[in-house]
């Protein structure tokens, strides 16, 4: 009898039966809500779709080459050098035509004549500047709304995620504090971070009309406040984001460990049934991981084309004027690059916003 | 509050204007210098204006 029970043991364990562990994990993949992502991103015009990004990652197929970024990130570069052309175009003239009405006014006999010449070139730039800028500050908040509206479909997901691991004190702690979090920094961005910038850049602009310099350090003063408020922001939502996780994290996994325990305590098939229990909790941790890895991604996606183009306008404003620091005005070169500075400081502003939801969904999905 | 705010740049930035605009047109002579000290001390006084209310009241 005993001798038949180990033959037919080990006839069974000889013959596997595959586990269809990445089916099961593509099915719970399908019950999160990732249409709404979808919905969210079509508005913005996204080149990929959320819901087959996370098929990708979680059935393996998902290939982040170096190459691959690279050959894109070069083609976007430059497609939008292209596409700047114009303003380049317009900065070079105006800088020509103040360094050919300079060398006609040294020849004529009094100052006034090449000054007159000088503020007609400055008014000329200051509206091209401050045209070109008021165009991409209206970007930056459109795009920047959109992404806190993608980010606001995906946090259901991540919500159902947390809940999934059993972190349900966390979920209910960070859920809304992100979402609070990311609407207050959508309407920080676009009504006073942005406001305060193209406020100080006029207040720069007109600095430099006269030779001396009138308000040259209120103006630094305005930047260097924008800045601080930019970097405390950023702060202060990490270190709340950070308590709360710690906080809520003394309660983590309970459910997860209690549901443990009393099925393990079921005789005869308790460790069987223990086993399943394991493999569920397995399940949900690659869905977290692969969900991670695809949010990340796709909220990094969304942003890459606004800052290839900031960086490129930046690149044009500075480039400019370096080139034209010997034939130009002084004052003429100190307003181009001042603009250079203040795009950068708007690519700070996207930086802020971007960190701060790949921050997010970081706290909520990875880790403890 | 960003009301009160771009109020009191928009008052800052047109008063830089003003100053720079009017040092342009003003005439060379002896009083060049105090027309540029009263446009000075006015570009001054909108700056420090609200330091100064929060001071005295």
């Amino acid at each position: 009898m005993k001798k038949i029970l180990i033959f037919l043991i080990l006839i069974l364990s000889f013959s596997p039966i595959t586990a269809f562990g990445a089916e099961v994990v593509q099915q719970e993949a399908q019950k999160l809500e990732t249409e709404a992502v979808d919905r969210a991103a079509k508005e913005l015009e996204a080149e990929t779709d959320f819901s087959k990004l996370l098929t990708d990652v979680l059935s393996g197929e998902f290939d982040l080459t170096f190459e691959g970024i690279q050959e894109k990130v070069a083609e976007a570069t430059f497609g939008e050098f292209r596409l700047q052309g114009k303003l380049l175009m317009q900065l070079v003239i105006v800088v020509l035509l103040s360094a050919i009405l300079k060398q006609l006014s040294d020849s004529f006999q009094g100052k006034n004549v090449g000054e007159m010449g000088f503020y007609l070139c400055y008014m000329v730039l200051v509206v091209v500047i401050l045209s070109a800028f008021h165009a991409i500050s209206d970007v930056v908040v459109e795009r920047v709304n959109g992404i806190n509206g993608v980010f606001g479909a995906m946090i259901p997901i991540f919500l159902t995620l947390l809940a999934a691991k059993g972190n349900l004190a966390q979920g209910a702690l960070m859920g809304s504090a992100v979402m609070g979090g990311s609407a207050a920094l959508s309407v920080a961005v676009s009504k006073i971070i942005i406001p305060a910038i193209l406020l100080a850049i006029s207040l720069e602009m007109a600095d430099h009309i006269s030779e001396k310099p009138i308000l040259g350090k209120f103006a630094e003063l305005l930047r260097q406040c924008i800045s601080w408020g930019m970097k405390g922001a950023a702060m202060l939502f990490m270190l709340l984001l950070s308590l709360q996780k710690i906080g809520g994290g003394a309660v983590n996994g309970l459910a997860v460990r209690t549901a443990k325990i009393a099925v393990g305590a079921v005789p005869v098939v308790g460790n069987v049934m223990d086993g399943a229990v394991e493999t569920a909790a397995a399940a949900a941790a690659t869905l977290r991981s692969g969900t991670l890895v695809a949010a990340a991604v796709f909220l990094l996606l969304l942003c890459i084309p606004l800052v290839i183009k900031l960086l490129v306008i930046m690149l044009i404003f500075r480039l400019t004027a370096a080139a034209a620091e010997f034939v130009c005005e002084e004052r003429l070169v100190e307003c181009i690059d001042a603009a250079g500075e203040y795009t950068g400081l708007l690519l700070g502003v996207v930086f802020l916003a971007e960190g701060m939801f790949l921050f997010s969904a970081l706290l909520l999905l990875g880790g403890l | 509050m960003m009301d009160a705010f771009t109020a009191y740049i928009k008052t800052v930035t047109a008063l830089t204007i003003f100053s720079a605009l009017a040092g342009i047109l003003l005439p060379e002579g002896k009083y060049r210098r105090y027309a540029e000290l009263v446009l000075g001390v006015m570009v001054m006084e909108a700056v420090l204006e609200p330091l100064l209310r929060l001071l005295l009241t």
